[in-house]
């Protein structure tokens, strides 16, 4: 129920008192109310700047066809094809250049960038994968049937093997070497130059068959590098080749579908968090795992000029700002707070202090810990302070996080509340801002202290001295 | 259900009883919901003799989404122990996965199935079997399976 002190002996003690946000600290603790808003000042604010840049869809995109542009031109291949291998990598341009550099037509096969010709590289399994050129193409085509599934790695014996080796062509039903019926949907179109449609591996199949494999591939499972729909072709679409497939306003998603791998696979690279937001934002700082014991990355994205601002912790990625906790320890408050708020909102409504033990007792029936009390070692009794010490964090947690809850709403009243004031009143538009901006502290306050009720339970449980933090419990139930 | 789908399924089920394949029989095809195809391994192998039921079950976008392909245990049939099939029928095949074609078909799942059991070397479920049985979807197109064996 309640944090014990073993469970933050693992981490480094000293923490909190190594950097100036704990100066600050130190102080509240000698009862300086006035230092308790430690978060977000002007030189934090240049800080945030400094470290932190917002890009634009289209610096995105700028910066994708950037790097690309650079394998292109080291590698002298197409600009599509250099696309195609970088995704194909993950966006890891010195893998990319290095496997290249080893063997070029390995890496060309394998991530489907090649052109026909290069597809040639193969193993020996995969003989029936060959690249048909234009002559033969009809005829591949229609023996790499259904039944290419029939590799040669299969174990088949040599004459099961043989009698199935025939099939293809009758079940493909593509007697004619020229092929007017779309193996997929079995369709013969009318008019077989207009309706059917080949990428550059040469594998032919109707238009709306391969419109519909292209809207799945992009839109329901999100790939970036759409192979060709014959089995075992591993020949990736152009990206030309799928504008031409693909509905607009799909191929405009695919687009933000790069964008998105790009992301994901730059570790200083993230979007923001708040939705709707498609801005991103790259990060100077060095975000692993030895430097977010001591630095906080909060970030925020510029392109929210009006409030709520876009701030959140580029690291653990929660919305707002989280210092001066460590996010370890905001995150161990977080889960707390989910994993007990239903135990925890039982408790209050159903329980009361036993006046005797000062245990929670259900309400409908009297304390029957006589014989407990007895009992009661140490450990009992201090778990039972524990449990309280952190219900009284944890209720005034929950309060202000309600209260931002309702000023969520207060906030989207302000805007009519300030026009009623201009129209009654003789103050100006710009005047009655007033209101705005109080909402803006207010809210910025409530943040503030959903910080300071953490950081205090977190000193709470800190080794300090006993009669300290006796002293300080009092003082703040005192207070509060 | 798509016209697709229906044109397509019926050419196969018109191919499927020209082909004539061997060890593969068609159990039930009344519509183009859900197929039932019995398997069996030719030649030495470590099923001789043993008839497997293969269940297809395709949605509208079949073929290009791939059919839901479980093995069944209908008290004639059983499910095959094997170290890619899962005692709940579903079975761990690239094919009906990631790497399913639009050109692959009932036969050829079939085929690739059989050639499957025919290489098994021990009869044998997966290794994480218990886990992924009592964890898993209803249907096994809902599973991302990790495909680690190429051997087969």
């Amino acid at each position: 129920m309640s944090l014990s002190d073993e469970e933050y002996d693992n981490e480094n003690q000293g923490l909190f008192f190594g950097d100036e946000e704990d100066d600050s600290y130190n102080k509240d603790l000698e009862g300086e109310e006035d230092n308790l808003i430690v978060v977000a000042d002007k030189e934090d604010e240049s800080e945030t700047s400094r470290m932190f840049k917002t890009l634009s869809s289209d610096d995105l995109e700028e910066e994708i066809r950037r790097e690309v542009n650079d394998v292109m031109s080291v590698l002298e291949l197409e600009y599509d094809v250099a696309s195609i291998l970088l995704r194909h990598f993950r966006w890891n341009k010195e893998r990319l250049l290095e496997d290249y550099m080893d063997s070029p037509d390995k890496v060309l096969y394998e991530s489907g960038g090649g052109r026909p010709s290069n597809n040639n590289f193969s193993s020996q399994s995969s003989v029936s994968e060959e690249p048909p050129t234009k002559k033969t193409r009809t005829v591949k085509a229609s023996r790499s049937g259904p039944l290419t599934a029939i590799r040669s790695s299969l174990r088949l014996n040599a004459k099961t093997k043989k009698s199935k080796a025939s099939i293809p062509q009758e079940i493909v039903g593509n007697t004619s070497p020229s092929t007017t019926t779309c193996e997929i949907c079995c369709d013969t179109p009318s008019d077989p130059s207009s309706m059917m449609y080949h990428p550059r591996c040469g594998h032919t199949f109707c238009k709306s068959c391969w419109r519909d494999y292209t809207r799945g591939k992009v839109e329901d499972d999100r790939i970036i590098n759409v192979a060709c729909m014959q089995e075992s072709c591993k020949t990736v679409l152009l990206e030309n080749e799928l504008k031409e497939l693909l509905d607009e306003n799909i191929f405009a998603r695919y687009g933000q579908f790069i964008q998105d791998s790009y992301v994901l696979h730059d570790k200083s690279l993230k979007f923001c968090l708040y939705p709707a937001c498609s801005h991103a934002l790259r990060t100077k700082h060095q975000v692993n795992q030895t430097s977010i014991l001591t630095v906080v990355p909060i970030a925020t994205c510029t392109a929210s000029t009006t409030p709520p601002s876009h701030t959140f912790c580029f690291n653990c990625e929660t919305r707002g700002d989280h210092r001066p906790l460590i996010c370890a320890l905001a995150t161990k408050w977080t889960n707390h707070v989910n994993e007990d708020a239903g135990s925890v909102s039982w408790i209050i409504a159903n329980t009361k202090v036993c006046p005797k033990c000062q245990k929670p007792v259900e309400k409908n029936g009297g304390c029957r810990s006589d014989l407990e009390i007895k009992d009661a070692s140490d450990k009992v009794s201090r778990s039972r302070a524990d449990l309280e010490k952190w219900l009284f964090y944890y209720d005034r947690y929950m309060n202000h996080e309600k209260s931002i809850k309702l000023e969520n709403q207060l906030v989207e009243r302000i805007e009519e509340q300030i026009t009623s004031l201009v129209n009654t009143s003789q103050m100006s538009w710009i005047e009655a801002r007033f209101l705005q901006h109080a909402v803006d502290v207010l809210m910025k306050c409530r943040e503030t202290l959903k910080v300071y009720v953490k950081k205090q339970h977190r000193l709470m449980l800190k080794d300090v001295g006993e009669g300290f933090k006796e002293g300080r419990w009092k003082f703040l139930v005192s207070v509060s | 259900m798509s016209s697709i789908s229906s044109k397509r399924l019926a050419k196969e089920l018109k191919e499927f009883h020209s082909l004539n394949l061997v060890g593969v029989t068609l159990l039930k095809a009344d519509d183009f919901k859900q197929w039932l195809v019995g398997i069996e391994v030719m030649g030495e192998s470590l099923f001789q003799n043993e008839v497997f039921a293969l269940r297809f079950t395709f949605d509208s976008q079949y073929p290009i989404s791939s059919p839901e392909v479980v093995f069944i245990d209908d008290g004639v049939h059983h499910i095959p122990p094997h170290p890619h099939v899962y005692s709940n029928g579903h079975i761990c095949a690239s094919i009906l996965g990631q790497e399913w074609s639009p050109v692959l078909s009932v036969a050829s799942v079939c085929i690739t199935l059989q050639s499957m059991l025919a290489s098994c070397k021990a009869k044998e479920r997966p290794p994480d079997n218990d886990r992924y049985v009592r964890n898993a979807p209803l249907s096994p197109k809902n599973t991302r399976f990790h495909y680690d064996d190429d051997t087969v």
